[in-house]
């Protein structure tokens, strides 16, 4: 019994994977007279996206029973955050009624739910809109906090990192322009916008293409494992090798 | 004098936070009542997501992503407040899409704002039209390669898309003359380029965090064709937008009267990191004179 567990989704991922895989290589046809491979390849693409989604749509009611599931745990504990909990599945609770009634905006199945006056909305505007705000704006201040600990040129990489910073900071502003527009067009390149934009499109570039490049061989690597089944799969409960 | 400049060192190095939390907020909030405001130029990056849109054939339409919730918005937003404006003046219908869960609220503040407000004459479903929230991030934006209505058989009002004009002649993304994707994250930019991008070959730009603009320069010019990182991009497009339009003023615009409080926020924290060093310096100069 536990190698058929093992086994079926082994099969399922690996001819799910090679199908992907094909079709992802494989021009879609144009019309209906293109071969029959090309065309099933390209109507299985189609279906893995609708299931993908399908699949999604649950990871969404899994986790919604999770968060439920995790903080009544955290209640019935009666631990120090308990009132935490509380207020997270409060908010869960009325958010979701809210919005699976659709209270305030057009009803049934094709009604907008975040349509102009339903509360869904007002719940957006005057609760979570202003929450998101506050927390992000508050990165601010920790960045500045940060550069002011982190920007000392105690060595040479430190001293590039810090060059780099300065003048990308000053490059993201209009005061940073007025500063080194002095330089004649000739010599245009040392301004400090252009400084900064060549930081970001050429040292950065070739850093941030080395590691998208390794994290890509590592993802193929990776998945010609699971493919192949040499990979510990935790979905299979098998041990792998 | 090596006693003094140590102890203006040690002062430096253990300066309590709160002072640079203090001072960068009185700086930000005297920015903003003070309404200063330089109007910016659209940079190299910028201005080729403004050509496209000004040199699209009559009526083409454009695809709006808007990948983003809330706490992005300040950054986003003024980038898809310019883009729907340059799309409306220049005849463009646009179809609004979403791959985050927030993305119809966000999506509601702009047609609200913008087109609402600046553009009464405009019509539903002939001059825009929204398609909304899906979830499946990339799988969705591969699902509409081939076909919108497989996966948005109806707009967000419950309207079939066949009875859409604004996407008459759009089958699938492909279609479009420009996709344009405002990231915050994942799923965002970079699925739009792998799925869409890619593989139709279709135009396609996008808008960024700051924090994100340098995982997206890899892909300028060859797989997008221009992006607008923060509220420094989205201030370059007003300006460009400023520039060909005149009846658009760019310094009423939310990015360029941004950029005085961020402005003012650069230089304090440039002013600190220089402070920072000045302390290293001293530290440097006591141990040196130190028999």
């Amino acid at each position: 019994m536990s190698g058929v567990k093992q086994r079926v989704p082994q099969i399922i991922l690996t001819v799910v994977a090679l199908l992907l895989i094909a079709s992802a290589f494989v021009a879609r046809p144009e019309g209906g007279s293109a071969p029959l491979g090309p065309r099933l390849l390209a109507i299985a693409d189609q279906e893995f996206a609708t299931w993908f989604s399908i699949l999604a749509v649950f990871a969404f009611l899994m986790g919604g029973l999770n968060l439920v599931a995790t903080h009544l745990a955290k209640i019935r504990e009666r631990g120090p955050d308990r009132f935490y909990s509380l207020v997270t599945l409060v908010s869960f609770l009325v958010v979701l009624v809210i919005g699976t009634a659709k209270l305030g905006g057009p009803p049934g199945l094709q009604g907008d739910v975040t349509a102009p006056g339903s509360w869904l909305t007002a719940v957006f505007d005057a609760v979570l809109s202003p929450l998101h705000a506050t927390l992000y704006s508050l990165l601010a201040f920790y960045i500045a906090s940060a550069s002011y600990r982190a920007f000392r040129a105690r060595s040479l990489e430190s001293s590039l990192l810090l060059g780099s910073a300065l003048v990308v900071l000053l490059g993201r502003i209009p005061a940073g322009r007025h500063l080194t527009a002095w330089i004649p067009e000739p010599l245009a390149f040392l301004r400090v916008e252009e400084l900064s934009l060549w930081i970001l499109r050429v040292p950065n570039t070739a850093g941030q293409r080395a590691l998208m490049i390794g994290i890509a061989l590592g993802v193929i690597a990776l998945a010609v494992r699971m493919i192949a089944g040499v990979e510990k799969d935790p979905r299979s409960g098998g041990d792998g090798s | 004098m090596n006693d003094r400049c140590d102890r203006i060192a040690s002062w430096l190095e253990g300066l309590d936070r709160r002072w640079i939390f203090l001072v960068l907020a009185v700086v930000v909030v005297a920015a903003l009542l003070s309404g200063v405001s330089s109007p910016d130029r659209a940079t190299s990056v910028v201005q080729p997501i403004y050509d496209r849109i000004e040199n699209l054939p009559d009526g083409a339409p454009i695809l709006l992503s808007l990948d983003y919730s809330p706490s992005s918005a300040p950054e986003l937003e003024p980038m898809a407040e310019a883009l729907t404006q340059h799309a409306l003046l220049t005849g463009h219908p646009i179809c609004y899409m979403s791959l985050y869960p927030t993305g119809n609220n966000m999506i509601s503040r702009v047609e609200e704002r913008i087109i609402t407000r600046e553009f009464p004459q405009a019509v539903p479903a002939r001059d825009w039209v929204t398609l909304g929230f899906q979830v499946g991030g990339e799988m969705l934006i591969n699902s509409l390669r081939d076909s919108l209505t497989a996966r948005y058989p109806t707009d967000v009002t419950g309207r079939p898309l066949r009875d859409v004009p604004a996407l008459r002649g759009v089958r699938g993304l492909g279609d479009f003359g420009l996709i344009v994707s405002l990231s915050a994250g994942q799923p965002g930019l970079k699925e739009w380029i792998l799925y869409a991008g890619d593989v139709l070959d279709v135009p396609l730009a996008g808008g960024c965090t700051g924090v994100g603009a340098p995982q997206f320069f890899p892909y300028y010019p060859l797989q997008i064709l221009g992006l607008m990182s923060a509220l420094k991009g989205a201030a370059e497009y007003e300006a460009a937008l400023a520039r060909g339009h005149p009846e658009f003023t760019a310094a009423n615009q939310p990015a360029t009267r941004g950029m005085g409080p961020q402005s003012a926020a650069h230089l304090v924290i440039v002013a600190f990191i220089l402070l920072g060093n000045a302390g290293l310096l001293l530290r440097f100069l006591a141990r040196r004179r130190s028999p």
